[in-house]
């Protein structure tokens, strides 16, 4: 059976640039799925007791089973998304914090650019540096500020594009979603400790059934079982 | 015939073979080739091998096209830039190494840079669009434009839609390659028969900027019928 060798090291210390990458037929795709059902086990078995972005994990999952909001329970302060600008810094969190919300409130038929430019910004910054920092600098946002290890925010960046790519279905996002995930599944237990369990395995499943539903529209093959 | 006022930055790629060999076939001869040498042990983007220096030198020679071998890979280095900016040529086709912006030393010599991108503009901006545009719409692409700052956005001369090719195993260093000479002589042929550079497009907004395709979808844009 092949390797699927995306998971295989610590891709915060070790990133991967995906670049050119070799064509390895189906076999490639087979990989890939025992590879996220073998994290999603487990993730599954994992004792971690973080419960602090729990609810909002179970919200934007009933939001994509139900296509309705369920309302959050004390989750705390949202800040507003437009409290945020390119002039002054950023704290990640609360940012990725303020554009899910927004997009749990505003719904499948959301059009928001703001929601749009900053989910952009994200993904270009994870892209360009494969890694995303607690803040970034004032000047254009360029440069990051603080840690890059925290894994709870690679969490909250691969539930923004799960909930991204059901509402938009833009090929962008996924391809990013992809590689994020694959970062968290090469994350040792310790170090996920900072994101819930079910979370973890919801963004891993939808992502498979993401795959899953592209594969059979493309190429009629099902490698869900 | 010889593209007056026309040379062209090669690297040594399999893409830039692909252009000489459609020019030479065309009968189309730019007045002058620097050549970019990586002499890293380290391929770059667009390098298929480490043998594509001696093919690029043995074409220029046995076509008599002059040309210069720049010490500098870097196509914003001070050498390059001197080069270029001394040279009476007006427009360079540019294919440099891939994954590199001008910047502004080099936009600012006052030469226009003829860039051959690998998909349908203002749809498909950025990287590996053509795998994106496969899965999308089962079509890919090439646009030819004039070079700014920012990422695929300078004005669009032509922009043209292929049917996907017979083997998609090949995209990286064939089809993408034969999608984009197929406009860049388009495009030459228009300038000769016009006497000046027409735009197809010139406020190239909007569209959605890509990244590196993640292997599993760049899979199944392949295995995709």
């Amino acid at each position: 059976m092949k390797k699927y060798e995306y998971t295989e090291a610590n891709r915060i210390s070790n990133p991967h640039k995906y670049m050119y990458t070799k064509y390895d037929g189906e076999e490639f795709i087979n990989a890939y799925v025992e590879d996220r059902k073998s994290h999603i086990v487990r993730f599954k078995n994992l004792t971690n007791s973080s419960t602090l972005d729990k609810n909002l994990y179970l919200s934007t999952e009933y939001f994509l089973v139900k296509g309705k909001l369920l309302p959050m329970k004390d989750y705390g302060n949202i800040k507003n998304i437009d409290t945020f600008s390119g002039k002054n810094e950023i704290k990640t969190d609360e940012l990725l914090l303020s554009i899910i919300v927004n997009h749990l409130n505003k719904g499948f038929n959301n059009k928001d650019l703001l929601l749009k430019n900053w989910t952009d910004y994200f993904v270009q910054r994870f892209e360009v540096t494969k890694k995303i920092f607690e803040s970034y600098h004032s000047k254009e946002l360029r440069a990051g500020k603080g840690n890059n290890d925290t894994a709870r925010l690679y969490g909250l960046l691969s539930l923004l594009l799960t909930l991204n790519f059901s509402i938009t279905r833009n090929l962008k996002y996924l391809s990013t979603l992809l590689k994020l995930n694959d970062l968290l599944c090469s994350l040792d237990d310790t170090h996920l400790n900072d994101i819930p369990s079910e979370a973890l395995v919801f963004i891993m499943s939808t992502e498979l059934e993401f795959i899953n539903t592209i594969n059979i529209d493309k190429t009629g093959v099902s490698y869900a079982s | 015939m010889l593209l007056k006022g026309i040379g062209m930055i090669a690297a040594d790629t399999s893409r830039t073979i692909y252009y000489l060999d459609g020019l030479i076939k065309e009968r189309m001869f730019p007045e002058f080739v620097l050549v970019l040498i990586n002499k890293d042990e380290q391929l770059l983007p667009g390098q298929e091998n480490s043998k594509s220096e001696n093919k690029l030198i043995g074409l220029l020679e046995f076509n008599n096209i002059p040309y210069k071998i720049s010490e500098d890979k870097n196509i914003n280095s001070n050498e390059v830039v001197q080069l270029i900016g001394s040279r009476h040529e007006s427009i360079f086709i540019f294919s440099g190494f891939g994954g590199v912006l001008l910047r502004e030393d080099i936009l600012s010599t006052g030469k226009k840079f003829l860039h051959i991108h690998g998909g349908y503009l203002p749809d498909f901006k950025g990287s590996t669009t053509n795998y994106f545009s496969l899965i999308h719409e089962n079509t890919i692409g090439a646009s030819s434009i004039f070079l700014t700052k920012d990422i695929d956005c300078g004005p669009v001369l032509l922009r043209k839609k292929f049917s996907p090719p017979q083997d998609r195993t090949e995209i990286d260093h064939i089809s993408d390659s034969e999608a984009r000479v197929n406009v860049l002589i388009e495009t030459l042929k228009k300038y000769i028969n016009d006497g000046m550079f027409s735009f197809e497009l010139e406020r190239n907004t909007g569209g959605e900027t890509y990244y590196i395709i993640h292997p599993v979808l760049k899979h199944i844009a392949i295995l995709g019928k």
